[in-house]
């Protein structure tokens, strides 16, 4: 019997999106549960040297190098973080886990962080991932609509709406709290080589923003990128202030208010 | 032959590529027309979409999909179609084409053009869909012949006559990629002149050019090289058929500086050129 449009198609799909070649990916669980053994030979034509099954290899050996090259263009530090060899295991295992539910592959990449804090080896799980975290938030950036916001009015409030007031933030700002190891890291893997120059030591708070349609990183203390999460997610403020100060206890009020005045001012923060 | 449309003939043109943007920018260079592949402009308000509304202010625009994914045994995904809308809208794009192929299943998506088996059942299968399409998008489908590497054993209509069918049962239109065509043809034993001569020519509103890889086993559509001479005899005959009509070449691979590509579009004008020539030569004899 012939099989239906959606099971000839699932199973082609099991067959070309397995790491292994067609005939052996044809004995695992996934394609029997769809098709016997026996039929993975008879739904392509063999022609030339070629039998139906090679045929589908040409397809599965395609699929891989995409995936390779879609995670390569949005995480080139991990190529060099990895090398090529590891890279091209990240890129088998990923897809596994996390294949492509869209229609662009612009969001393919967007488990690699917690993926990799798993699955990276031991010593590279932290900083793979937070390199990946940075490499993320640099393409949410890059990707979001930078629209004008109107400016938080917060003079004249009484304190128990102060309190209470919730913020926006700009739609294309994006806040990555890493070490400060890992941004050295991305730095220096984003331009090729091996390993940054320096070491520094601490965590950090790398902001992606976009001004005139250019991304624009700076960075922050932690906590003040912590309290911005935090704003950014609407939470009250009175709730934000009191969850970095509880993450952060050696943070000032008078530092808050500074950097609170600061993301007001540049944009970060906006009106509702 | 005019195209059932009305649509208007572009001339020669290229596919817009990042790699080309600082000279397009820089230059204004004469193209004829662009296509851009719509993925790349969806759900993004980087520098390319910026780019975008630049360029396609000054020339001639088509959009080309590759997630469509029209045979798929999954539901269409209307919001996709709005957003291809919104794009084309956007851009003023003369025409949106897509490929008749399946890019995934169960909601995930493979990003290739997968073939599909040619059947009466995948037909109308097809058919309903290009209907429904075309309904979101407000405007006729193009579509494109794929380039395939397998066959399925379930399939018992020739690929030519399946689009012909689909243009018959949907007013769909047809993107002839005559490349396609050749590799497919060389990988499966078909007889590319008859594909040719089988469509429907006044369905046909665009051509597409581009290279392909000797893989010793099978042909490999790389879109990496020039055109070979024998997918330019290919486009020569077809041209005869259809009169002037848009094309294209696609270079994706190993991209060279636009003026190499642009010379691609001038070699393809040039056969165009001599073949229509021949038609009249032959008419006034």
């Amino acid at each position: 019997m012939r099989p239906d449009l959606t099971t000839l198609q699932s199973y082609l799909q099991v067959l070309l999106t397995h790491p292994d070649p067609a005939e052996r990916a044809a004995q695992t669980a996934p394609a029997l549960a769809l098709l016997p053994f026996d039929d993975a030979s008879r739904i392509a034509r063999g022609r030339g040297e070629l039998s139906g099954l090679e045929r589908i290899d040409i397809y599965r050996e395609m699929y891989l190098l995409r995936m390779y090259d879609a995670l390569v263009a949005d995480y080139p530090a991990l190529l060099t973080l990895f090398g090529e060899k590891r890279f091209r295991a990240f890129v088998r295992d990923y897809v596994a886990v996390h294949p492509s539910r869209s229609y662009t592959l612009n969001r393919l990449g967007d488990h690699v962080p917690g993926f990799l804090a798993t699955w990276a080896p031991k010593g590279l799980k932290r900083l793979s991932s937070e390199v990946a975290r940075i490499s993320l938030a640099l393409t949410e950036t890059f990707d979001a609509e930078d629209r004008p916001g109107e400016r938080p009015s917060l003079d004249g409030l009484p304190e128990g709406a102060l309190l209470a007031f919730r913020f926006g933030v700009s739609p294309a700002l994006r806040v990555a709290l890493v070490s400060v190891r890992a941004l050295d890291a991305f730095d220096a893997l984003k331009a090729g080589e091996r390993a940054p120059k320096t070491v520094r030591s601490g965590r950090t708070a790398v902001l992606f923003s976009k001004e005139n349609g250019a991304v624009v990183r700076r960075e922050e203390p932690e906590a003040a990128g912590f309290l911005l999460q935090r704003l950014g997610a609407s939470e009250p403020l009175a709730e934000a202030v009191a969850a970095t100060l509880s993450r952060f206890p050696r943070t000032q009020p008078a530092e808050i208010q500074a950097w609170l005045r600061a993301f007001v001012a540049s944009g970060d923060l906006r009106a509702l | 032959m005019p195209n059932t449309w009305n649509l208007p003939v572009l001339g020669h043109g290229i596919g817009l590529r990042t790699k080309h943007y600082g000279e397009i920018l820089g230059l204004w260079p004469k193209v004829d027309f662009f296509e851009a592949i719509t993925e790349n402009y969806l759900d993004t308000f980087g520098r390319p979409l910026e780019i975008l509304d630049e360029i396609s202010a000054r020339y001639p625009f088509v959009l080309h999909g590759v997630s469509l994914n029209i045979g798929s045994a999954d539901p269409l995904d209307r919001a996709y179609l709005v957003k291809v809308r919104a794009l084309a809208d956007r851009i003023g794009a003369r025409w949106v084409s897509d490929h008749l192929c399946w890019t995934g299943v169960l909601g995930r998506n493979v990003h290739d053009l997968l073939p599909l088996p040619l059947s009466p059942e995948a037909l109308r299968h097809v058919a309903a869909r290009v209907e429904e399409a075309q309904d979101v998008l407000g405007r006729p489908l193009f579509l494109e012949n794929p380039s395939t590497y397998l066959e399925f054993e379930s399939s018992t209509l020739p690929e030519e006559e399946f689009l012909s069918e689909l243009t018959v049962r949907t007013g769909c239109g047809l993107l002839v990629d005559v490349n396609n065509v050749y590799v497919s043809s060389w990988n499966h034993g078909w007889d590319a002149e008859r594909y040719l001569d089988t469509l429907p020519a006044d369905r046909i509103v665009q051509v597409h050019l581009a290279g392909h890889t000797d893989k010793g086993t099978h042909l490999l559509d790389t879109h990496s090289d020039v055109a070979k001479d024998e997918v330019l005899a290919l486009y020569a005959r077809l041209v005869a058929r259809t009169g002037p009509v848009t094309t294209l070449f696609e270079w994706d691979e190993d991209i060279p500086p636009l003026a190499s590509v642009l010379h691609e579009a001038e070699r393809a004008r040039d056969a165009a050129g001599k073949a229509l020539t021949a038609v009249e030569v032959s008419r006034a004899a």
